[in-house]
């Protein structure tokens, strides 16, 4: 649509042009009303239920009392390959691990898309990935990817032991994909828990996240 | 490639590096929205050159379910200015070499790395263009923002929205259609979000979500915006730049709703 310039006292309604709106940014709420819709730092993360590798479900909200970090992933994409085929995501799983932190690590790709793995395929590329996370989350229809409005793999977000969202963003602050990045970065979820868990401020609460978009 | 068949000592020439996009891959802008990473070039010069930086042409919104990105779906060309020093000696050959790195995405996203090169005798007189490229350059040009020509913007926000207002040059008689703004800085809107065009009563107010990041308002908006029908002026130039602050005059409440 054209917008012409008002002219004069004659002034009509004002004529709207722009692109479509995002269809897939309504998410729909269910479950703990206690939660929020959407996920905003400093607000209750919003609660989902997923299923895990092994057909277990994961609800969010019975992990109160733990922190916990969700990673949004995608074996295919070159910027998941720079924390995995180096190591230092599995290291960085284990060592939240070791001080309690759950770790869910979620895959939104859409059935047949990019990432998207089932069955055995799944459990193998959860092996050979050598994951150290709690739990590997399949939400092929995307409804957990869309409430927290997860863009890219990786999208990192930390959570409190009350269920607030304390960090959303980036995984560190060099977006690249050559793992010779990775040493001497800012990870930003090891400096939200490190200060959470010091009951210090968090510096940085929320960034830009890098990476491929999520295969919705 | 260069546009000069020759280099003169202390003289600029501009180089670009042409990115051929195959069908139904994109590569992405300095701010690729969403997700993905803008290309990058590591200059590995002789002794005494210097470059500037990348100048991007403007890109295109890539929308899929959930995330939107901005990039380019054909063939671009990113120009850089390269400043050999004072002393070359004339008759040499001189090599300019470059490492790109970029991401490629269609469905899926596929990480790209070439060397590339080349090679330029250093002449003392002005240098021919070189015809070959003289077109591609001509045309990389056209698609690089540029001061607005007579145009004034103004910005505000609040924690839901930006807002521009645009006042064009005296005698604009157009209607404008399709303007879109493209931040340099990544976190400041949602790139998803329709951006909204109105009339007003000296010009033009395009509002736009912020992202939902909890940031405060920064203090200057940064970007270009783009007219696919240009602004009215000889120039044919789709995009302009725009570089102000953020003026502290808060939003009505209709300004606001009219964003949603």
């Amino acid at each position: 649509m054209l917008v012409e310039r008002n002219k004069g006292s004659s002034a009509q309604g004002p004529r709207q042009s722009g692109e479509g709106d995002d269809p897939a940014r309504s998410p729909q709420p269910d479950g703990d009303p206690q939660a929020a819709e959407t996920a905003e730092v400093g607000k209750p993360a919003p609660d989902f239920t997923a299923t895990d590798a092994q057909g277990n479900t994961h609800t969010l909200s019975s992990y109160r009392g733990k922190y916990v970090v969700l990673e949004w992933f995608n074996a295919q994409c070159p910027f998941v390959r720079k924390y995995y085929d180096s190591g230092a995501m599995q290291e960085l799983q284990q060592a939240c691990g070791d001080k309690g932190v759950v770790w869910l690590t979620i895959c939104s790709s859409a059935k047949g898309k990019q990432g998207y793995y089932e069955g055995e395929a799944l459990t193998n590329l959860i092996e050979k990935e050598k994951s150290n996370a709690t739990s590997y989350l399949v939400d092929t229809d995307g409804t957990v990817g869309r409430r927290y409005a997860a863009k890219t793999t990786p999208h990192m977000f930390v959570i409190s032991p009350e269920g607030l969202l304390l960090y959303a963003g980036a995984i560190d602050n060099r977006p690249s994909v050559r793992p010779s990045d990775i040493e001497g970065a800012a990870n930003y979820v090891v400096q939200a828990l490190d200060a959470a868990m010091a009951g210090r401020e968090i510096e940085t609460t929320s960034t830009k996240s890098y990476g491929c978009s999520v295969k919705y | 490639m260069a546009e000069a068949s020759s280099v003169r000592p202390g003289h600029p020439i501009e180089v670009a590096v042409l990115f051929d996009v195959e069908r139904g891959w994109h590569v992405y802008w300095r701010n690729p929205g969403d997700a993905g990473l803008g290309p990058s070039i590591t200059w590995a010069l002789p002794p005494g050159w210097s470059a500037g930086e990348i100048q991007w042409p403007y890109p295109e919104r890539i929308s899929t379910p959930g995330v939107t990105t901005y990039g380019y779906r054909d063939d671009f060309m990113l120009l850089v200015e390269l400043t050999p020093p004072d002393a070359l000696e004339i008759g040499a050959t001189i090599t300019l070499r470059a490492d790109v790195d970029w991401l490629a995405c269609d469905e899926a996203c596929v990480a790209g790395n070439a060397k590339v090169g080349l090679a330029l005798p250093v002449a003392a007189e002005v240098p021919a263009c070189d015809e070959h490229w003289a077109e591609r350059f001509a045309e990389a040009r056209a698609r690089l923002p540029i001061e607005p020509p007579g145009w004034r913007v103004r910005a505000r926000a609040d924690s839901d929205h930006v807002v521009l207002e645009l006042t064009p040059p005296d005698g604009f008689d157009t209607a404008l259609d399709g303007v879109q703004f493209f931040p340099y800085d990544g976190h400041l809107i949602d790139h998803g979000a329709k951006q909204v065009l109105s009339a007003t009563d000296d010009g033009f107010r395009l509002s736009i979500r912020r992202a939902r990041s909890g940031r405060d308002i920064p203090a200057r908006v940064v970007g270009i915006l783009v007219s696919p029908n240009g602004w009215g002026d000889d120039s044919s130039a789709a995009a302009i730049e725009v570089d102000v602050p953020f003026e502290e005059v808060p939003l009505s409440r209709k300004e606001s709703e009219r964003a949603l």
